[in-house]
């Protein structure tokens, strides 16, 4: 026994080495598995406050820009508005479902944001409160989209960034109906990738690609970028595509969460069509 | 005298650590295509702690300014794993370049007791070790090993920079 406690002495600063980093790859292992989120749960909550500060520090420097896409938005948001009113109510999503609207669309705002790693994260000023929650695909203010988010505290809550190794979304080429898969495997923020489109698939470079609607996170059509280079590694049957993303994520400031209030139902659907 | 010197290493802690937060967390850097530059400052309070301090201790004060820095970047355990790596080799780099006649009892591994050459070399090791460690954590695969070379050697030389920088400029005497 004694021995035992002096070779634990003597050997302390290696076992407290070991201990520390298994305490971390416990933190790492626990933010990579999707359902113990307890320490980010947590973690959320305690830096929020203070990021929201930090943040707003910084924001006086962005004011001009802030206030340009702003407008842009507005004036965007006025078109809808009047295209809308021009066309038939009863081809619209609104009234089929009881003029709840398929989407209910929060706004938020970032209050912090990374792209320089290989797994990027994103914090918004929006929680449960608001409505928030798992999940939920997330949407640049103008165009194209923002990432999906994790965990949700009361009144913040964490994105995965498009910019991130387990983004997966479901994409298709605009007006030719190919899909696949968009993820990120470069260290460009600027490019994804677009995976899993055959090779019997016929596009062109500057071809639009398009969210496909097939998952709960994004409503079909949402634009996310263009076809810059493609090619076929050999021994595939699938396309390697490039894509430029249409926004720039590093400047995403003003975006909107969607809510799929159908997301429910169709998951469950989507559940059952593998036990066919 | 003791609390003075705990005081300023606390204060070294203190403005490291909001360096790396406001400043060079904001940095992205890259030219183009190339997105590899990420710049570390914080690791220099490792590198300047007294040689005297116990490693055990060493190990602990990273895990903990590595947490602090993990909150603020939503990155839970890497930053303090590759601290507390740092923490756990330096009694090894120590030896490694222990000068013909020893340390003195009471000096730190700083330019000012062991002079530029040294400190270039023993920071260039710990630094790159650090980035090392730091990235594959990042990363935690081993597919993508070119992605963790070229960031691991890119950001140091940024790093080394600024860390030069600060110990230029601080010069600490303890």
């Amino acid at each position: 026994m004694v021995d035992l406690i002096r070779f634990f002495l003597r050997n302390g600063a290696l076992f407290l080495f070991i201990l520390l980093q298994s305490i971390c790859f416990w933190m790492l292992i626990t933010f990579n598995e999707s359902h113990r989120a307890i320490f980010l749960h947590n973690k959320v909550l305690v830096t929020a406050g203070l990021q929201e500060r930090i943040d707003n520090l910084f924001d006086y420097w962005d004011l001009y820009h802030i206030s340009d896409s702003l407008a842009s938005e507005n004036a965007l948001l006025l078109e809808k508005i009047f295209e809308s009113q021009q066309k038939e109510p009863a081809d619209t999503l609104a009234t089929i479902h009881g003029g709840k609207g398929a989407y209910s669309i929060v706004p938020a705002k970032v209050i912090y944001n990374r792209i320089g790693g290989r797994n990027n994260n994103m914090l918004i000023n929006r929680g449960t409160n608001d409505g928030v929650d798992r999940g939920m695909g997330v949407i640049d203010g103008s165009a194209g989209l923002v990432g999906i988010t994790r965990y949700c505290s009361a009144n913040f809550c964490r994105l995965i960034s498009l910019l991130h190794s387990q983004t997966m979304i479901s994409a298709r080429i605009q007006d030719r109906g190919y899909f696949g898969s968009v993820v990120w495997h470069s260290v460009n923020p600027t490019r994804m990738n677009l995976e899993a489109v055959p090779v019997h698939a016929r596009f062109e470079r500057g071809d639009t690609v398009v969210t496909s609607g097939y998952s709960t996170l994004f409503p079909p059509g949402v634009e996310i970028g263009i076809i810059e280079d493609f090619d076929v590694p050999p021994g595939s049957n699938f396309y390697n595509i490039q894509i430029r993303l249409i926004n720039d994520i590093s400047k995403a400031k003003y975006v909107y969460v969607i809510n799929d209030l159908l997301a429910e139902e169709k998951q469950s659907h989507l559940m059952h069509l593998d036990d066919e | 005298m003791m609390n003075e010197r705990v005081r300023k290493y606390i204060g070294w802690g203190v403005v490291l650590a909001l360096v790396q937060i406001l400043v060079f967390r904001e940095v992205n850097f890259g030219w183009g295509d190339f997105y590899h530059v990420h710049i570390l400052v914080y690791p220099a309070l490792i590198l300047v702690l007294p040689i005297k301090i116990p490693r055990t201790y060493l190990m602990i004060i990273g895990f903990f300014l590595g947490l602090i820095l993990d909150l603020f970047y939503l990155s839970p355990g890497i930053h303090s794993s590759a601290l507390v790596f740092m923490a756990f080799i330096r009694t090894l780099v120590l030896n490694l370049l222990e000068p013909r006649g020893g340390y003195k009892v009471n000096s730190s591994p700083t330019i000012y007791h062991l002079g530029m050459n040294w400190f270039l070399s023993y920071s260039a090791i710990m630094i790159f070790l650090h980035h090392l460690f730091y990235f594959s954590m990042e990363v935690f695969t081993f597919d993508e090993m070119l992605y963790i070379w070229l960031r691991t050697v890119f950001s140091f030389i940024f790093s080394m920079l600024f860390i030069l920088i600060f110990c230029v400029i601080f010069n600490p005497r303890y």
